[in-house]
C-alpha cells in the first residue's frame, strides 16, 4: 500500500476520548446559561404558578401564607364580571394590537421599502426612523407629556380660540388619540431594521425581472417584496400578538399608578398590581400571578395558531 | 443600471420616481416633522425659566436659561445605601456611571452568552442542541405574563436583589431574538475553517475563540451596541431590582414622579430629559452605521 | 479598512469606559456637606434620624434635634461619651419597608408606610415600654403624661398589635394630622365680598337660578356687612358668611365666576387630594360614626339609603328612602356604601366639577397630567399678581400641609405672616344639617418608628429622642414651623399660635373646635386590619370604587359630565354589592 493511501484511522480509544472531550466542552459551555435559564425562566415561572394559588395576610403581625386553591382565579373572573376596568383594558389591548397590525406594520414595511429602494433622503429617513429606539422611553414621555399638556392647549387657544384642549391626557375623548399617537409614532424604529435586513436578502434579479415585466412600484412591493420577506413579517406579527397582554403602552411612564380607567391596558393593570405597593408588600402578588397565568394560557395557544396559519396560508416566494 | 448595493439600497436608474414613492415620501416627511417639532419645542422649553414658560409655553425661549442644564447636574440626586452600608447621594454624572456599568455589563454578558449558545447549537448538532434551539423559539413566541412578582421573590431569596451582579446574572440568558441571528451567522461559516484549524492542533475552545468567533465579531459588536442602547434606556428593571443602583433612566423616572420643588416645572423636567438623552445620542451618531447595518436575520423558519 | 479599525478600537473603548465607570463609581462627597453637618467625633453618642423632608420642610425637626442635643449635652448615654450627635438624613424620600432593618438610620419619620408589613416582617422595634413611661424632656425632667396618654383612641386601636398572650405592643407613633380641605383666600374673599349676607341663603333656588345673576343678591356688598351664620349655624365664629349648604356653595361658585374669579384650583398629576376631600365631605355629611364604621366594619348606622335592583329607592317626595338603624358586620359591610353621606359627597363633587355650560369651575389646567401641586399653590398665591393667570383663584383643594410646602412662594416671612388664608368648612347637604360637626380625616399613614436592628448602645439615646420628639415642647415646635398639628393630644401654647401664620391659626382653630371630629383613616378592628390594603389612600379602592372602574369621582365626573351623582352612587353600590364576598378577606 502506498503511504498516501495509508491513512491511519484513529483508534477506538482516541475516538472515544475525542467524543468525551467534545461532550465535556459542550457541557461546560452550555452549563451556566442553562442553569440561568432553569432558575430565571423555569423556577421563576413555576414560582409564579405556585403564587397564583396562594394568599398573604400580614394583619396579625406575622406574614401568613396560605393555599387558597382557585380563589385568585375566581377573583379574576369576578373582576371581569363586576368591573368595567378589565373589559376596557382588554379592549384597549386589542386596539393597540390592531393598530400595530394595521398601521405600524404596513407603514414600517412601506418606509423600509422606501429606504431599500434608495429614494431621495433615504439615509436621513433611516436615521430618523431609528432614532426613537435610541432614546429612553422616559425621555420621550417627558417631551411628549409636556408638549401635549402645555403646548397643544396653548396653540389651540391662541390660534383657534378653542380652550377645550386642556388636560388632554385626562380626557376620555382626546386622551386615547394622544396615547395612540405616541404609541404609533415611536414604534416604527424597532422593526424598520428587520424589514430592511430582510429586503436586503431579496435577489436583485427578482426586482429587475418584475420591472422588465412592467410592474410598477406598488405591484413590485406587493407581489415580490412581501412574499419574499414573509417569514420576517410572520415573526413580527406573532411577536405583536405575544405582546398583546404584556403591552403597557408606556402608561406607567406617563401616569404612574394613576392611569385613568379608560386608558388602561392588560399589561398596565398587571404591572399596577405589583407596582401599587412595590416590592414592600406581597399582598397583591398572588392576584397578579393569577392574571398572568390566565392570560398566558389564552394568548400562548393563539400565538402558535397564528404562526401556523400565517406560515401555512401566507404568500410564497414562488 | 446603477446599483446602490454598497449601501444596502437598490434602485435602478431607469426606474422613475413613482407616485407610490411620492406618497410614502410624504408620509415619511410628516413623521419626521412630528419628531423634529417635538424635539425643537423640548429644546426650547429646556432653555426657559419657570416664569418664561408660565407666560409662553408655546413660543421660542426668551430667557436662554442654560443654567437649567447645570442645575440638572447639581440638583438631580437620588439617595441610596452604598455597599459600605452608608447613605450616599448620587448625582446625574454618577448615575451615568451606573448606566454604563448596568448597560455595558449586561449587554456584554448577554451578547457573549447568546453568541456562545448559538455557536454551540449550530456547531454541535445533536439532540440536545435541537432541544435548546426549540426552547428559544418556543419561549420567544410564547408570552409569559405576570411573573414580575415571582422574579422579585426569587431575586430576594437568592440574595441577588439590589446587586449589580444580580442584574448581570439575570442577563446570562440566550432566549432572545439575537440567538437566531447568531445561529444563522455561525451556520454560514464553512466547516473547512474549523477542520483546518483542528488539523493544525487547535483545541475545541480555540476553534470557537480563534476561528468562529472572529468571523462574527462584527455582528457581535453590533448586537452589543443594540443591547447596550436598550439597557441604557431601561428604567423598569433597575426600578424593581436595583433601587440602590439608580441608572440615569431610573433617576429620570424618579424625578418625573418627584414632588421636589426644584423639578416641579416643565423646563427642568425637559432639561433633565435632554441631559439623559445626549450621551446615548452621541454614541448613536458615532456608531450609527454599525448599529443600522444588515443583521441578516431572515425570519424564523425553523 | 475603516470598519476594521473601528472594530479594533471598539473593544478597547468599551473596556476603557467600563474601567472609568468602575473607578468613578466611587461616591463623591455630597457637596451639600459642610462644616455645619454633624460628624461622629467619637466623643458623643450618635443617633441617626431619617426624616421625610417633604412639604413640612425640615426647619422644625432641625430645631428639635438641636434642642435635644442641647438638653443632653452633659449627659452620658454610654460609657466614655458625653452628649449626643444627631446625624440627619432629611431628604424627600421614604424608607423602603423591606430594607428598614438594613437602613443605617435609627429613628424614622415616614409617611405612606404600611405599618402591618413593617411589623410582620420584623422591620421595626417594639417601643411599647417607651410609650408607657412619662415623657422625658431632659436628663432629669419629665412631663406628667406618657406618650400613650397623648394617643387618640383611634391611634391606640390601630397601632396596638396583640401578642399570643393578648398583650398590646406598639411599634410606631402617629406623626401628623392632615386632611384635604377647601383652602380659601380670605383676602380675596374680603375684597370681592364673597360672603353670604345675614339671613340670606340659596336654599330653594332652582338649578337655573343658581347659575344666574339671581345669586348676586345673596352676598354682602362690603366686607363689614353682617354675614350669615355659616355652616356651624352660630354667629360670630370663624365661618360666618361661608356657604352653609350645598345650594349656598353652588351660588358662591356662580358668584365667583361672575366676579371674574376662578373658583377652584388643584393639582392634576395625582388626583388623590380630591378623593381625600371627597372622603372628608362624606364624613361631614354622615358624621364621624359612619367613617369609623368603614374602618371597623362594625357599628350601627341610620343614614343608609334603601338600594334595590341596582338603584336608589325613592319616597313619594322624591327623596331617597332610608333603612332603619342597621347593624354593620363584616358580612354586610357593603351596606356602608349605601350611606347618605356618600351620595352627598358625590353631589358635592358634581357641583365642583360641573360648569354652567360656559366656564369651568376650576382652573383650566387642574386636570392636566403635567400640573403639579407646587404649580397649583404658586398660581393660587401669586398667579394673578404676577400676570400668569387671567383671573385670581379663590380656593385651593389641598392638604393642610400646603402652606408650609408653598413657603418659598411667599415674597418674605412678613408676606407669609400677613396674608390671610383659611379653611372653608365643608358645607352641609341641607339646612337641617347645619351645625353638625366638621370632620378631619388623616389619611397619609404618617408615623415615627425605630428600626428593629438598632444597636444596643443606641437604644437609650433613641428612646430619649423619641420621647422628646413627642413632648409638648417639640410638638409645639412642629406646629410653629409647619402650621399643622401632630396627630396627638397636646396643647398648643399662645406663643406658638402667635408665631404661626394666619393659615396655621385657622388650622388650629378648625382642629380644636369642639364641633370638629377627628378620624385617623386606618383600620380599627382585626377584620379591618386584614383588609388594610383596601383602605390605602393612594388608590382609594375602598371608598369610591365603582363598576365603571374609576376610583375617583372627581376625575370621573370631569370626563362624564352627563353622569349624575345618583348614577355614580348606583355604580359604586353595584360594585360593592357584587364583589363584597371577594373583596373581604376573612
Amino acid at each position: 500500500m502506498s503511504p498516501a493511501l495509508s491513512i491511519q484511522r484513529p483508534s477506538f480509544r482516541t475516538k472515544r476520548k475525542k467524543k468525551a472531550m467534545s461532550t465535556l466542552f459542550y457541557t461546560c459551555m452550555v452549563l451556566i446559561p442553562l442553569a440561568q435559564f432553569f432558575i430565571f425562566y423555569g423556577v421563576v415561572n413555576f414560582n409564579s404558578i405556585l403564587l397564583a394559588f396562594k394568599s398573604y395576610d400580614n394583619s396579625t403581625g406575622v406574614v401568613v401564607e396560605s393555599w387558597i386553591g382557585w380563589g385568585n382565579f375566581e377573583r379574576v373572573f369576578q373582576i371581569f364580571r363586576s368591573e368595567q376596568t378589565l373589559w376596557i383594558a382588554t379592549k384597549n389591548s386589542l386596539l393597540y394590537f390592531a393598530f400595530n397590525l394595521c398601521v405600524v406594520i404596513p407603514l414600517s414595511m412601506l418606509f423600509a421599502y422606501y429606504i431599500y429602494r434608495g429614494y431621495p433622503a433615504a439615509g436621513f429617513f433611516k436615521v430618523m426612523l431609528f432614532l426613537p429606539a435610541v432614546i429612553c422611553s422616559m425621555v420621550l414621555v417627558i417631551f411628549f407629556k409636556e408638549f401635549v399638556e402645555t403646548a397643544i392647549p396653548e396653540l389651540m387657544e391662541r390660534w383657534f380660540h378653542d380652550d377645550g384642549w386642556y388636560a388632554i391626557l385626562s380626557s376620555e375623548n382626546k386622551g386615547p388619540v394622544a396615547l395612540m399617537t405616541f404609541y404609533v409614532w415611536f414604534l416604527f424604529s424597532g422593526s424598520i431594521l428587520l424589514y430592511l435586513n430582510a429586503m436586503g436578502n431579496i435577489p436583485k434579479s427578482l426586482i429587475e425581472a418584475a420591472q422588465i415585466d412592467g410592474a410598477g412600484e406598488f405591484r413590485t412591493f406587493w407581489r415580490v417584496v412581501i412574499p419574499t420577506i414573509w417569514p420576517t413579517l410572520v415573526s413580527l406579527i406573532v411577536l405583536a400578538l405575544a405582546d398583546l397582554v404584556a403591552n403597557q403602552a408606556s402608561l406607567f411612564s406617563i401616569y404612574g399608578i394613576f392611569a385613568p380607567t379608560w386608558s388602561q391596558t392588560l399589561g398596565y393593570y398587571q404591572f399596577f398590581l405589583v407596582a401599587k405597593y412595590g416590592a414592600d408588600s406581597p399582598v397583591n402578588y398572588p392576584l397578579a400571578s393569577a392574571f398572568g397565568l390566565l392570560f398566558t394560557a389564552i394568548v400562548a395557544p393563539l400565538t402558535l395558531l397564528l404562526r401556523y396559519l400565517l406560515t401555512r396560508f401566507g404568500p410564497r416566494e414562488d | 443600471m446603477q446599483l446602490l448595493a454598497h449601501r444596502g439600497l437598490y434602485r435602478s436608474k431607469k426606474t422613475p420616481f413613482s407616485a407610490f414613492g411620492v406618497i410614502i415620501g410624504i408620509l415619511l416627511i410628516l413623521y419626521v416633522l412630528g419628531i423634529m417639532i417635538l424635539f425643537l419645542w423640548s429644546f426650547s422649553t429646556a432653555l426657559k425659566t419657570t416664569d418664561n414658560f408660565d407666560r409662553d409655553p408655546l413660543g421660542w425661549t426668551k430667557s436662554w436659561a442654560w443654567t437649567n442644564f447645570a442645575d440638572v447636574f447639581t440638583k438631580m440626586k437620588v439617595q441610596v445605601t452604598g455597599n459600605d452600608g452608608k447613605r450616599h447621594m448620587l448625582y446625574l454624572d454618577q448615575m451615568f456611571l451606573y448606566s454604563l456599568l448596568y448597560a455595558g455589563g449586561s449587554a456584554l454578558i448577554q451578547t457573549l452568552t447568546t453568541a456562545t449558545m448559538a455557536y454551540m447549537t449550530s456547531t454541535y448538532r445533536n439532540w440536545f442542541s435541537r432541544i435548546l434551539h426549540n426552547i428559544v423559539i418556543v419561549t420567544l413566541i410564547l408570552p409569559i405574563v405576570g411573573n414580575t412578582a415571582s422574579m422579585l421573590q426569587v431575586m430576594n431569596d437568592l440574595h441577588l436583589y439590589d446587586h449589580l451582579y444580580g442584574a448581570y446574572i439575570m442577563k446570562i440568558g440566550f432566549n432572545n431574538i439575537y440567538y437566531l441571528i447568531f445561529y444563522a451567522a455561525f451556520s454560514k461559516i464553512p466547516k473547512d475553517y474549523r477542520e483546518s484549524a483542528r488539523i493544525d492542533g487547535a483545541n475545541l475552545l480555540q476553534l470557537y475563540t480563534r476561528i468562529s468567533f472572529p468571523m462574527v465579531s462584527s455582528l457581535f459588536w453590533t448586537v452589543f451596541l443594540l443591547l447596550f442602547i436598550g439597557y441604557w434606556n431601561d428604567y423598569q428593571t433597575p426600578l424593581l431590582f436595583l433601587p440602590d443602583k439608580p441608572t440615569a433612566a431610573l433617576g429620570l423616572y424618579y424625578f418625573l414622579q418627584s414632588t421636589d420643588p426644584v423639578f416641579a416645572n416643565p423646563p427642568m423636567k425637559v432639561a433633565a430629559g435632554i441631559c439623559v438623552f445626549i450621551p446615548i445620542f452621541i454614541v448613536f451618531l458615532i456608531f450609527r452605521n454599525r448599529i443600522m447595518q444588515d443583521l441578516n436575520e431572515g425570519g424564523i423558519k425553523g | 479598512m475603516k470598519q476594521k479599525e473601528s472594530l479594533k478600537t471598539l473593544p478597547y473603548a468599551t473596556i476603557a469606559l467600563l474601567t472609568i465607570a468602575t473607578l468613578g463609581g466611587c461616591y463623591r462627597d455630597d457637596p451639600t456637606t459642610d462644616l455645619s453637618t454633624p460628624v461622629d467625633d467619637g466623643t458623643k453618642s450618635v443617633l441617626r434620624v431619617k426624616y421625610l423632608n417633604g412639604g413640612l420642610r425640615d426647619e422644625w425637626i432641625t430645631n428639635v434635634c438641636n434642642d435635644f442635643c442641647e438638653l443632653y449635652k452633659d449627659y452620658s448615654f454610654e460609657e466614655g461619651k458625653v452628649g449626643v450627635t444627631i446625624i440627619p438624613e432629611f431628604i424627600k424620600s421614604n424608607a423602603q419597608v423591606s430594607s428598614i432593618k438594613n437602613n443605617p438610620n435609627d429613628v424614622f419619620w415616614a409617611e405612606d408606610t404600611d405599618y402591618f408589613t413593617c411589623v410582620s416582617t420584623g422591620q421595626v422595634y417594639d417601643i411599647s415600654n417607651w410609650l408607657n413611661e412619662k415623657v422625658a424632656v431632659g436628663p432629669s425632667k419629665a412631663e406628667e403624661k406618657t406618650i400613650l396618654d397623648k394617643f387618640t383612641d383611634s391611634s391606640k386601636r390601630y397601632f396596638a398589635v396583640k401578642d399570643d398572650g393578648g398583650k398590646d405592643h406598639y411599634y410606631a407613633i402617629p406623626a401628623y394630622e392632615n386632611s384635604c380641605f377647601l383652602n380659601y383666600n380670605i383676602d380675596l374673599f374680603d375684597q370681592k365680598c364673597f360672603y353670604f349676607a345675614k339671613d340670606k341663603t340659596a336654599d330653594g333656588m332652582s338649578e337655573d337660578q343658581l347659575n344666574s345673576n339671581d345669586v348676586d343678591d345673596l352676598f354682602v356688598t362690603s366686607p363689614n356687612d353682617e354675614r350669615s351664620t355659616g355652616p356651624d349655624g352660630i354667629a360670630g365664629t370663624f365661618d360666618d358668611g361661608l356657604p352653609a349648604t350645598y345650594a349656598d356653595f353652588h351660588a358662591l361658585i356662580t358668584f365667583m365666576k361672575r366676579s371674574s374669579v376662578t373658583p377652584f384650583i388643584w393639582k392634576g398629576n395625582f388626583p388623590d387630594d380630591l378623593a381625600s376631600f371627597g372622603l372628608t365631605a362624606w364624613g361631614g355629611s354622615s358624621g364621624a360614626d359612619t367613617l369609623e364604621a368603614c374602618l371597623s366594619l362594625g357599628g350601627n348606622l341610620s343614614d343608609l339609603i334603601e338600594w334595590n335592583n341596582g338603584s336608589i329607592v325613592y319616597q313619594d317626595d322624591g327623596t331617597p328612602k332610608h333603612l332603619n338603624a342597621t347593624a354593620i358586620t363584616p358580612d354586610n359591610g357593603y351596606l356602608l356604601h349605601q350611606s347618605q353621606g356618600l351620595l352627598d359627597s358625590l353631589k358635592l363633587a358634581k357641583i365642583m366639577i360641573s360648569n354652567d355650560g360656559k366656564d369651568k369651575n376650576y382652573y383650566k389646567n387642574s386636570m392636566s397630567q403635567s400640573f403639579d401641586h407646587l404649580t397649583a399653590q404658586r398660581y393660587f398665591l401669586n398667579g394673578y399678581a404676577q400676570g400668569i393667570v387671567e383671573q385670581p383663584i379663590g380656593i385651593l383643594v389641598d392638604g393642610t400641609w400646603w402652606n408650609s410646602e408653598a413657603n418659598g412662594y411667599y415674597q418674605s416671612e412678613t408676606d407669609r405672616l400677613s396674608r390671610h388664608m383659611g379653611i372653608m368648612p365643608v358645607p352641609h347637604p341641607t339646612r337641617t344639617q347645619v351645625g353638625q360637626p366638621n370632620v378631619i380625616v388623616s389619611d397619609r399613614q404618617s408615623m415615627i418608628f425605630v428600626r428593629s436592628t438598632i444597636a444596643e448602645k443606641t437604644i437609650p439615646v433613641a428612646k430619649a429622642f423619641v420621647q422628646y420628639l413627642n413632648s409638648d415642647v417639640a410638638m409645639n415646635t412642629f406646629s410653629r414651623y409647619t402650621d399643622m398639628l401632630r396627630l396627638m393630644n397636646y396643647e398648643v401654647t399662645d406663643e406658638t399660635l402667635k408665631s404661626m401664620s394666619p393659615y396655621g391659626r385657622a388650622v388650629y382653630a378648625f382642629s380644636k373646635n369642639e364641633n370638629t371630629k377627628h378620624i385617623n383613616w386606618v383600620p380599627m378592628s382585626d377584620i379591618a386590619k386584614k383588609n388594610a390594603s383596601l383602605l390605602s389612600y393612594r388608590t382609594w379602592g375602598y371608598s369610591f370604587s365603582s363598576s365603571s372602574g374609576d376610583n375617583n369621582p372627581y376625575t370621573y365626573f370631569a370626563t362624564h359630565m352627563n353622569v349624575s351623582a345618583e348614577d355614580h352612587f348606583d355604580a359604586i353600590n353595584q360594585y360593592f354589592h357584587t364583589n363584597w364576598s371577594y373583596l373581604l378577606t376573612k
